[in-house]
This record gives C-alpha cells, structure tokens and sequence, in this order.
C-alpha cells in the first residue's frame, strides 16, 4: 500500500445537515466534537460545506420541506462521499414515523452507508459510526478506482496503473462479483 | 525639431481637417509628428525670447474676458458675467503696474516635457479615437475635431509658457475649451455642467490674476523662472494663488463638481480630453512654483489638504454606480495626491510626480476610451449593468481589465510611483515630522483606491457557470489604433521605469511572475462545472456591489470642510 | 538557507498549522489531530473529484496562493518592505475578485468583508513598515534585520501588529471575514478538492508572513525572534480559544483606530 492511500483517508471532513430532526442528535454530534470527545483528533473537521466536505451527517427523517435540499446537498459533495443517519428517526422515521409531514427516513431518497442507532445516538456511537463511514469511504474511492481494471486482458496493465493493488481488496472485489 | 512646431502643428491639422477630405488621415499625420517631435524634446532647459508676443496675447485676452462676459450675460448667469468683471478689473490693474523685466516667452524644463508628452502623444490618440467616435453622434464632426485639434494647441502652449500673464491667457483658453466641448450637445445639462465648469475655472484665473498681480507689484517681473529665484511672503503668496488656481482646475474637492459636470455631459471624448490632460494642469503648475513653497506653512497646507482630497474623493468614488463618475473621481483622487506631493516643494518629490503624471495620463485616457467604446456599442454606462460582462464583451473587458490593473498593479507605474511617494514621505518625515499625516493620509487614499479599482474590476468578472459561445465583438480600427498604442506605451514605459527603480533581475522576476500568474488562467475544459452552494436552495442570486458611503448630512460637512480649508489656504498666502 | 526557507514556504506553513492545531487543542485539553494533519488534508483533497464553478474562479485562487508564496519568499529574501505590503496587498485582492467572481452571496459577503479588513490593516502594516524605517533608516528587510532589536522604540507598533495578526490568522475575535458557522467560508467557499487545496496552501503560507513580521521586530537578535515568535503564537491562539467574534464593523473600528492611533503614536514619537 502506497504512502498516499494510506494517508488519503485521514482528513474526514463533515457536512452535517438537519433534516427536521428533534436536534437531540445535533446537539449530541457537535458534543462529539467537543473537547470530552475530540473528534478532531482523527482529523475530522465540521466543514459546513459539502464542497469541500466528504461525510454527510444526517439528523431527522425528512421532512416533507428538507427533501430537495437533502437532495441538492447530497449532489453538491464531489465523490467519493459517505452519509451517515445519525439517530433512530434518521434510519427509519423514529418517533416520527408515520406522521403527516415526514418521510420514515433519509434511504427514500439518498443512499445512506452507515447507520447510527439510537434516540439520540451517543457520542461515542457516534465517532464510531463516522469511523466505520471512513473505512467504507476508502473502499469507495477504490471502486471509483475500477474502471483501470475493465476489459479482462487489459486487466494487468490496469492493475499497474490502479494506486490499489493490494491483496485484500482484490479478494473482497471477486467476492462481490458474481 | 523646434518646439515651436508643436504649436503651429494641431492648428495645420485643423486647417487640414476644416479644408481637406480626409480628415483621419490628417490626424493621423498630425498624431505621428507631433509625438516625435515631443519625445525628441531636448533635456536641456530652452528657453525662447518672443516679447512681441506680450501685446497680442493682452489683446486676445480681452477679447476672451469680454466674451466670457457676454456668455454670462447671453445665458443669464450671474457669477460668469461678475467673475469675468472681476477678472478684467484685476487684468488692467496689472496693466496699469506692468512689469518691466525681460525673460523668456516660452520655456521647456522637465515638466513641461513630460506635459508636452502628454498633450501631445494621449491627446493625438484621443483625437484619432475622436473620429471614429463622431460617427455614432449627431452634429457637426469636423466642427468637434477641429475643437480638439486646437485645444491641442492651447495645451502645448500653456505647457511651454513662462510668463504669468500668457499663462493666464491659455488657462482661460483651455477654460474656454473645456465650456465649448461640455456644452457640445446643446441640450439643458449639458449648458447647465459647461457653465458651472465655466465659472468655477474663471475663479482659478482669478487666483492666478491675484498672483500675477503681487509679482508685478513686489518683484517687477512676471517670468515664472524668475519668480521662483525669490523668497519671501510675497512669492510664497504668489506661489499659493498658483496652485490654487491649478487645484481648481484640478477640481479638488470643493470644485470637483465641473469635472463631475463633464463626465455626465454626453460626449465623453471630452471627458477623455479632460480627465487625462487637461486636468494634469493642477499637478503641473503646482510643479512650476514648487521651490516658493518649499518647507512653508502655506505649502504644507497645500500638501495637507490635497491629500485629504485624496482620500475622501477615493472614498467618494466608492458610492457611485455610474463608470465615468468612478473614473472621474478617481482622477481627480489622483491629481490631489500629485499636487500634495508637489507642493511639498522637494526636488525628490517631483520626479515621482512627473512619473504618476504620466502614468496617470496614458492608464486613464485607456479606461476613458474603452469607456466610450461600450458606450457606443453596448450601451453601457452603469457599472451595475456591466456584471458578468465579459460574456457579451470579452475583449473590451480585457481592455478595461487591462487598464484598471495598470492603475494599480506592479510593474506598471503608477503603482511604483505610489510606491515611491510613500518612500518620499516616509524620508521627508526624517526631517519634517508633521509629513506623517501625508504618510497616514497617503497610506489610506491608496489602500481605498484599490478597493475601489477591484471592486470593480471584479464585478466585471462576476458570472456563475460558464456558457459555451461567447459573443463575438470587433472594436474596430479607429478605435483600436489609439486604444493599442496608449496600452503599448504605458507596458513599454513602465517595464522603462520598472528596470530603471529596481535593475533588471527584479525586471526579469517579475515578468516571470507575470508569466506564471497568466498561464493559470486556463479554460479547465476537462473539469465539471457545478453551481454555488446556496443553503442547498435553488434560488438565483443576482450579485450586487456593496456600495460605501457617507449620510447626505455628512457629505455636505465634508464638502463644507474642504471648501473651508481651501479658504484658509488662500488666507494663510495672503498673510505670509 | 533562505533561499531553501522561501522554497519550501508551504511546507512550512503546513507544519506551522499542524503545530498549531495541537496547541490549540491541548489549550482546550484535547489531543488534536497529528502533526502531519495538513499533509493528511492535502492528500484527501488530491484525491477528491474535480468541480468548479468557473474557470477563471480557480485561476484567480492560485493567482492569490503564488502572490503569497511570492511575498513571503522576499520577506525570507530580505526584500523592500513595501513592495513586500504591496505583493502581499494583490494576493489578497486576487482573492477578494475570485470571491465577488462567483454568484454566491456567502462568497460575496466573504469578499467584502475581506476588502473592509484589508481597508482596516493595510495602513496600519504601511506605518508598521515606515517605523521600520524610521528606526533603522532602511525598508529592506535584509538590513533591518542586521541592527539591533527594534522593539524597544517601535512597541506601540509591535502592539499595532498585534491587533491586525487575527485578521490575517482568521482568528477570533477577528475572524468575522471566514466567519464558518457564519458565511461558510466566506471567499473560500466554492473552492473544493485540489483547487481548496491551493487555498489551503495559502492560509498556511500567510502564517509564516505574519510571523515573519514579528520576527523583523527582533533585529539580528535570533533568541529575542524565536522568544517573540512563540509568545504571540501562543498569546493569538489563547485569544482565539477565549474570546467570541465580533461584528466585521467593530472589527473595522477597533482595528483601525486601535491600530492606527498607536502606529501613528508610535512615528511621531520616533520621529521627534
Ligand atoms: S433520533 Fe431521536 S434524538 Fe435523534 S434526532 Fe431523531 S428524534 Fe431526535
């Protein structure tokens, strides 16, 4: 593994974005930035920007007014990007499930790789659930990598131009083929 | 070649374009002589003797003074017909003391060099532009040309003049002038701003009548290289009515409305003609008898006061929409800083003001002239129209770009000799201390004019996304010619001043700077253009300028304060 | 020496930046992120897909990172002081037209506020400079930095410094022009991946030019240097994690009479 891939995936900067949340887990993520917790010190920053963000934090089910700009945030992240729903209501609807002006859930309309579990999720379930994002943002990056990889004789010469060319990663893609 | 020539020159052109069929090609020939003659001036002091001109002159100058009063009468305006009284009082009070002593009719010293420079080079283009100009208007063409051709004349005579009293008669010649080209249009502001212009400038020719009027009496001469050998009150009285005669052409800050009055007026070669030499009068008068103020009360008065004008007009030029006010005050921003560093009467200061003056010149008869060109072509006047314009105008936008970085950019020359100016002031406050507030004043006035100038410039740029055609324009070659060659001269003159400030490996550095910044300005074709982040809402947003400036109540203080400091001025030169 | 110190500007100020997150987190009694955070950051932006809003958008940010560059490099070069301003002055109009190039209103906002600032400190850097001046008879930082430690005379300036260093550093409670949970950024905020990066690049090189002010008010002296360096390393980030921002019209009124009144206070006490 190359100095650079090892490296790329430490700097995990995060747009975070409330859709009609309750703010219990709001007021829990930005505790997991604060001193007690220190997410920071796994170079995350709160960007605010998903220009230059690279995980989606999403509170909140969806309102019926947030979907468009859930939407229109979720395309303004250049890729390779992640999102996280943070809380019970985020995954599924939670408390909120069933009501007249939400959605049960940010999966109806944006593709959610992490889950974080509970009303309101914990800070250290948190800083885990961001943890688990970067992993899953590193194999992301890897199948944008793919591409080199196509047209199976070219396949050598590819892996010779693909920055992955590690052992496990290659078993895991011919376990996810068919 | 005989500077001579360079008066008789613009009045053969005239006849030329009066008489002849083609007028362009006239002026074109004109343009090339002329500015060989002026860049071939030599460096030596010359001094020419033509006494037999005193008469004539005296007599014209009636026959002037006797028309301007008739303009007041004819037009019903109070304050031209009493100025132009006051003016023929003091004339023949002068007469009557006459002053006996002999020098020479015309003189060429180093500032009159670089003014004849100016006229000459920036004043041919702008008659050349002026031509293909006049075809987008009504009105009688060669009538305006022949104007022009002649207001030439005027300047490069006053540029040479040594005598007071010839100095006054040109100064109201070029008064006259300026009234004839603002009113051109005939329609009520345009007579309204040219007789404002009028009155205001008849003003300065009353302080220069005040001048005269003590050197005849106190030192029996009326030489301007003979005045500047004395000392005392009276020469720096002398001194002090000089330049503020010259602040008044300068339209500094009580006055600025004429030069304001010019700009809205609808022929902007006029403005062009105003903006870039005419007004260049203040700074270089103020030159002229700069020894007599020379670490004198007076003169640091002078020195304070343009400066403040340096820096509120700047400020001033932050709260208008309209691009040729913003240039105007902006000129008239600068030519206070030139007279302020002028009137500090120190032999240093004036190699950095004959610098800015003609940097200042060439930069903003280019903006003028590009200002014109979307005028006429794209209508356009108002800077909030102009966002995002170098879609529809690319190479106008280039021009105008071009022109504001020359202002403010190094290694064009106005910025070094700003540069400078702070060098001089940081060194004159070695010795006189109170310089500080120049320093501070200096300090402020650039940082607002740099605002001022990106402000703008940025607004020009501001575009969301990129479309794929762009239009297509073609400035065309009457006004490409004049608009290629000032651009030419000012990156040859100032990459000249550049390599003669700082040697050449700075030279060589800094062209590579520029190298490197420009070759970052690429397309990026291969990269995907997205929108702005807005909240993730999808509403448009219009981008405005901010726009800075000061309550009607304060403005009118302000204003109110500067015209008391100009009357103090004039107090503290008659008590000196 | 200087020579490799200017070439290797970025690098440096990256290493200053990571140094600095862990002071500031340790001022919090946090941990922080690594020393090499700054790298980790680069390298993540490298690898992030290419946007843009326009072309000559980006352009104008790497104008703005190369004037930068340039201006610190002649600060180690021993340059002309106000040239040096001046340099330092088109970096960050560059800057403040990419900001007003876009139709976003934080990025306006961002840019205009950027302008006041620069309207705010710009004097006060030039009377700094002409303290310099005043003191050691030259602009040029080559010689300044031959004579004796100037900060006896010029401390009222040095204070002036001081009050204008958040600005540059986009620290409280001077940090209305980045303003994040504000303006988002404000200029910075259409820049992502590689072309953030260069702005990055830049924040970190304008570090090492405000220290390297504070440096020239310690003469030859390097001892006094490093001790005045790593006092108002200290002092500003101790401020920053003390204070709340204020409002960029404070901002303008605080730093320019503050500022100018002792600067100015300064000169006419050294000139006399
Ligand atoms: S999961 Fe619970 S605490 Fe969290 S936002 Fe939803 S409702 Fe609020």
């Amino acid at each position: 593994m190359s100095l650079w891939s090892k490296w790329r995936k430490r700097a995990p900067w995060i747009l975070h974005y409330n859709a009609g949340s309750c703010n219990g887990c709001d007021i829990e993520i930005l505790a997991a930035l604060s001193p007690r917790y220190d997410l920071e010190r796994f170079g995350v920053l709160n960007s605010g920007n998903p220009k230059q963000s690279d995980i989606f934090l999403v509170t909140g089910p969806v309102t019926y007014r947030s979907r468009e700009r859930l939407i229109e945030l979720y395309m303004q992240i250049p890729e390779p990007k992640v999102v996280v729903a943070v809380g019970a209501c985020t995954a599924t609807g939670g408390v909120f499930r069933g009501m007249y002006n939400v959605e049960d859930g940010i999966d109806r309309y944006i593709p959610v790789d992490v889950y974080v579990p509970g009303c309101a999720a914990g800070p250290q379930l948190i800083i885990d659930g961001v943890m688990e994002a970067v992993a899953i943002w590193e194999q992301k990056t890897q199948a944008l990598e793919e591409p080199f990889r196509l047209f199976g004789g070219m396949g050598t010469i590819g892996e010779a131009l693909s920055r992955r060319n590690t052992l496990e990663v290659k078993d895991e893609q011919n376990h996810r083929e068919p | 070649m005989s500077p001579i020539w360079l008066l008789l020159l613009p009045l053969v052109a005239a006849a030329g374009v009066r008489y002849g069929t083609r007028p362009l090609g006239v002026i074109g020939v004109f343009w090339l002589l002329s500015s060989l003659i002026a860049m071939t001036l030599q460096e030596a002091l010359i001094g020419i003797h033509a006494s037999w001109l005193d008469w004539p002159i005296a007599l014209a100058d009636v026959g002037l003074l006797l028309f301007f009063a008739y303009v007041g009468r004819n037009e019903g305006d109070v304050r031209v017909f009493g100025l132009a009284i006051v003016q023929m009082l003091l004339f023949v009070l002068i007469e009557l003391f006459g002053a006996h002593a002999e020098g020479a009719t015309f003189l060429i010293d180093d500032a009159s060099r670089m003014m004849l420079f100016i006229v000459n080079v920036v004043g041919g283009a702008i008659v050349y532009y002026a031509h293909a100009y006049m075809r987008f208007e009504q009105g009688d063409a060669k009538r305006f040309l022949i104007y022009l051709l002649l207001f030439i004349a005027v300047m490069n005579a006053i540029a040479m003049s040594n005598h007071l009293m010839h100095f006054f008669f040109f100064f109201e010649l070029t008064t006259l002038f300026s009234y004839l080209l603002i009113r051109y249009r005939l329609d009520e502001t345009a007579k309204a701003n040219a007789l404002r212009a009028l009155w205001m400038n008849q003003i300065g020719g009353i302080a220069l009548l005040i001048a005269a009027l003590v050197a005849s009496s106190s030192f029996d001469t009326l030489y301007l290289d003979a005045l500047t050998q004395h000392a005392g009150g009276a020469a720096v009285m002398i001194a002090v009515f000089v330049a503020l005669g010259a602040m008044i052409k300068g339209a500094a800050m009580p006055f600025q409305s004429w030069l304001l009055g010019a700009m809205v007026a609808p022929t902007p070669v006029s403005a062009i003609l105003h903006s870039a030499t005419m007004v260049k009068l203040a700074p270089f008068m103020v030159l002229k008898i700069a020894a007599l103020l020379h670490v004198s009360f007076a003169g640091a008065l002078i020195s304070l006061f343009s400066m403040a004008v340096f820096v509120y007009a700047s400020f001033l030029a932050l709260s208008k929409t309209s691009l040729k006010e913003i240039l105007g005050l902006s000129t008239i921003a600068l030519l206070a800083l030139m007279v302020s560093l002028a009137a500090t009467g120190e032999e240093r200061a004036r190699e950095i003001v004959l610098m800015l003056i003609l940097f200042h010149a060439l930069s903003k008869a280019l903006l003028f002239l590009v200002a014109g060109v979307l005028e006429k072509h794209f209508h356009l006047k108002d800077i909030e129209d102009m966002a995002g314009l170098i879609y529809q105008a690319p190479r106008s936008v280039a021009l105008l770009v071009f022109g504001f970085l020359s202002l403010s950019v190094p290694p064009f020359g106005l910025l070094l000799g700003k540069l400078f100016a702070l060098i001089f002031l940081a060194q004159m406050m070695q010795e006189q201390s109170w310089a500080l507030a120049l320093l501070l004043l200096a300090a402020l006035g650039s940082t607002l004019l740099a605002l001022l100038y990106f402000r703008l410039l940025s607004h020009l740029l501001s575009r969301s996304g990129e479309r794929a055609a762009m239009a297509h324009e073609t400035i065309g070659w009457g006004f490409g010619v004049p608009i290629a060659a000032l651009s030419l001269l000012s990156v040859v003159l100032s990459l000249g001043y550049f390599y003669d400030a700082f040697g050449l490996g700075a030279l060589l550095a800094t062209l590579a700077l520029l190298v490197v910044s420009a070759l970052t300005l690429r397309s990026f074709a291969k990269v995907e253009r997205v929108k702005e982040y807005a909240c993730g809402e999808r509403a448009p947003f219009v981008g405005a300028l901010a726009y800075y400036t000061l309550s009607e109540a304060y403005t009118a203080k302000f204003i109110q304060g500067f015209g008391l400091f100009f009357g103090l001025i004039a107090l503290a030169g008659v008590l000196s | 020496m200087s020579i490799l110190l200017a070439l290797l500007a970025p690098v440096l100020g990256a290493l200053v930046y990571g140094f600095e997150r862990i002071v500031r987190a340790r001022m919090q009694r946090r941990k922080g992120p690594p020393l090499l955070q700054p790298f980790y950051d680069m390298a993540k932006l490298l690898d992030k897909r290419l946007v843009m809003v326009h072309a000559l958008h980006v352009s104008l940010g790497v104008v703005h990172f190369i004037l930068l560059w340039v201006a610190v490099a002649m600060l180690f070069l021993g340059g002309h002081l106000l040239l040096i301003l001046f340099v330092h002055l088109f970096a960050l109009l560059a800057l403040v037209m990419a900001g007003y190039s876009v139709r976003s209103p934080y990025s306006h906002v961002g840019a205009n506020r950027e302008l006041l600032a620069l309207l705010a400190y710009e004097p006060v850097l030039i009377l700094v400079a002409t303290g310099f001046y005043l003191t050691t008879g030259s602009f040029y930082v080559e010689e300044i930095l031959t004579q004796s430690p100037k900060l006896g005379p010029l401390w009222m300036c040095f204070l002036a410094l001081l009050l204008v260093i958040p600005i540059k550093l986009k620290k409280s409670p001077f940090d209305a022009l980045e303003a994040h949970q504000e303006i988002v950024g404000g200029v910075e905020i259409e820049y992502s991946g590689a072309f953030y990066e260069v702005l990055y690049m830049a924040k970190m090189v304008e570090y090492l030019f405000v220290y390297g002010l504070v440096w020239l008010f310690a003469g030859d002296s390097w001892l006094l240097g490093l001790v005045l360096v790593s006092l108002v390393f200290l002092l500003v980030n101790a401020v920053d994690n003390a204070t709340a921002r204020v409002r960029i019209d404070h901002l303008l009124r605080i730093v320019a009479l503050g500022g100018l009144g002792l600067a100015t206070l300064n000169l006419i006490g050294v000139s006399l």
